[in-house]
This record gives structure tokens, sequence and C-alpha cells, in this order.
């Protein structure tokens, strides 16, 4: 491959991992549409670089968070058994299903993804209610001790939580893996809420948590495409390189940044993004 | 607790070490030298092997604080990660359709 498409290619990895960074995702919703748009890749070589870089994104921001001790590791743990169930099942899926069906599949996430964007943007801060997060475990729940506490340098305290509705949260994280593998993404999109509204995390848990299933995640999808081949590895190094320095960035800068702004430019990609994947599609 | 410690220094340890590899592998491929794929394939394969290794880090440590029902859901989690490894080649084998 020549230079300046590794360079393009670096600075495609730099901007998924800065918008990952600040908007708490992996970064593939960025990757797949542009290595299809701009390098002319089929979506499932683009699909299988992007779960490669997911990858990436997970490991260098996860370690942070579980050093921070605000990581619920046998909670993730506990749910990755559900995860990768399904990244199996999903790479299997996207290996086996007509291009035009993933083209598809892809155009309708963004849409929702950028819907959601514009949608919240306004209404950021009512997030961290700490009263209720104790309440009664349920069996599941106390024999593998997934309920935690976490250091809150905002609330300055520890906030104990308990985690309910394991089974539920199962059955979720087994779709949120098979989505995760067969549109190589990560997935946190899923992930997050499911903790976090459903299993009653606190946001700040339940975002650690997912970063931290996300590359196991990942990687069990990343592995079958490896195995098959689908992987372009001239493409990937470029791609999960800026992927990790874009994430760095994103991480140091997010505090300055206006969150509605960044939402309102982020929406408006997708949706850019969404319209070209869909004409792919049909 | 044990159980972070060792997942953070795995963690750890794959990122920069595919990060290394990967920026030897693009330099040498900005010269043409052959081997410049092999160097990234190296890369690409610790990156993605990196949280198996963190699984197997948790299983160590669950076991050695007597956390058995742990043990046991982080075994299920390295099963899944080896089916797909294995149905990976298995598909590579048959035709695509």
């Amino acid at each position: 491959m020549d230079p300046f498409t590794s360079l393009l290619m670096l600075i495609v990895g730099i901007i998924a991992g800065f918008f990952g960074a600040l908007l708490g995702i992996g970064g593939g919703v960025i990757i797949i549409p542009c290595l299809t748009m701009f390098f002319n890749f089929g979506i499932k070589e683009a699909i299988a670089v992007s779960i490669v870089s997911v990858v990436a994104t997970s490991i260098a921001g996860a370690s942070r968070y579980v050093e921070q001790r605000i990581t619920n590791v046998r909670l993730g743990m506990f749910l990755e058994t559900a995860t990768t169930a399904g990244a199996v099942s999903g790479a299997f899926l996207a290996v086996k299903a007509p291009s035009s069906f993933l083209y598809i599949l892809m155009g309708i996430l963004l849409i929702y993804l950028s819907v959601s964007q514009l949608l919240t943007r306004k209404k950021e801060e009512e997030k961290l209610r700490n009263d209720l997060f104790i309440t009664k475990e349920d069996e599941i729940s106390r024999k593998l001790g997934l309920s935690n506490k976490y250091p809150d340098i905002a609330e300055g305290k520890e906030v104990n939580y308990t985690v309910i509705r394991t089974k539920s949260g199962l059955i979720a994280s087994y779709l949120a893996g098979l989505i995760s593998a067969m549109l190589g993404i990560g997935g946190g999109i899923i992930k997050v809420p499911v903790m976090n509204q459903l299993m009653n995390v606190p946001m700040k848990a339940a975002v650690a948590t997912s970063k931290f299933m996300i590359g196991v995640t990942a990687s069990t999808g990343a592995l079958l495409y490896l195995a098959y081949g689908l992987v372009n590895t001239e493409a990937v190094a470029p791609v999960a390189m800026g992927v990790m320095i874009g994430a760095t960035a994103g991480t140091s800068v997010m505090n300055k940044m206006k969150a509605g702004f960044i939402k309102l430019i982020f929406g408006l990609i997708l949706l850019y993004f969404a319209y070209n994947m869909i004409i792919k599609g049909v | 607790m044990q159980v972070e410690r060792a997942v953070y220094l795995a963690l750890t340890f794959g990122t920069i070490a595919s990060f290394l590899l990967f920026s030897i592998g693009l330099f040498l491929d900005i010269f043409g030298v052959k081997a410049s794929l092999a160097v990234i394939l190296a890369g690409t394969v610790i990156l993605v092997i990196t949280p198996m290794i963190r699984v197997i880090a948790a299983i160590f440590a669950f076991a050695s604080s007597r956390e058995m029902y742990n043990v046991v859901v982080a075994f299920i989690v390295l099963f899944f990660m080896l089916l797909s490894i294995l149905i990976g080649f298995f598909l590579r084998t048959i035709p695509s359709g």
C-alpha cells in the first residue's frame, strides 16, 4: 500500500478514536463508512478491520478505568459469557450474510444513533441519582458477588450499588454481542443502557464496565474474522494506530468541549454516513 | 485487589506491544520491505489475543481468591473465544456461499 493511503487511513483512525473517546463508543460507526466510501472496501472487509480497531480502543480506554476501580470486573465477566456467545453467532452470520443486507442494517443503526445523538444533546445532566442504587439482589448477583461500589470523585464519596435483573441482562448482552460482531462495532451503545437502566448500575460504573467488556466481545468477533482470513493486515496497522492515538487525545480534551456541540456535529455526520450505506445496499 | 491488578497489567502490555509492532510494520511497508505484513500480522494477533490473556489472568485471580462461581464464568467466556477461532478456521476450509 502506498504511504499516502496509509496516512489517510491513520487520519480516519485518529478521527474515529477521538470521537469514540468523547462519546464513549468504539469508533466503528466512523471507520466502516469511511473505509467503504473513501477506500473502496467491501463492507465485510471494513467490518473486519473495524472490529480489530475496536479491540484497540477498548484496551487503551479500559485499563484506565480498571486502575481507578470504577469498573465492575465481576459483572463484566458475567455478562461477557453472553456477549461472546453473541459475537460468535454475529461473526458467523456476517461471513454468511449477503453484503447488501449488512449495508442496510448498518444504515439503520446509523440513523438510530444519529437521531438519538441529536435528541439527547439538550438534556445531558440528569444522570447521577445516588440514593436509588441499593436494593434487593437476585440469586445470581449474590452468588457471583456482582454488586459493587466505586469511588465517585465528583460526588466525593464511594457509591454503593446492587446489581439486579441478571437474567434479562444476559439476554440483552447476547444481542449486544451479536450486533457488535456482525457490524464490526463495539456495541457500548447497547451495553451501557442495559446495565444502567435494566440492571441498576450507576452510569459511570456502566460506562467503565462496558468499555472493559467491549475488548473481549470485539476480540471474539475479530478472532473469527482473523482465522477466516478476512482481516486486511495492511489496513489494520494505520487504522488501529490512529484509533489508539485519537482515543488518547480524545480523553484529555473531553472536558474542555461542549457536549451539545459534539453531539450535533456527530449526529449530522452519522446521518450522512447512513444515507451512503443505504444507497450502497439497495 | 488481585483481580484488578492482573487484568490491568495484561491490558497494558498488549497495547504497547501491538502499537510497537504496527509502527515497525508500517515503517517497513513504506520502504517496500516484504516482511512488513508478517510484522503487522503479529501485532494484530497480539492485539486480538490480549483480551483473552486478561480472561485467563482473571481465571487465576478468581481461583486464588476462591471465587469458584466466577472461575466457571470466566471459563465460559474463554470457551466462546476459542470457539470463535475454530469456527473461523472451519469457515475458511469450506467454500463461501
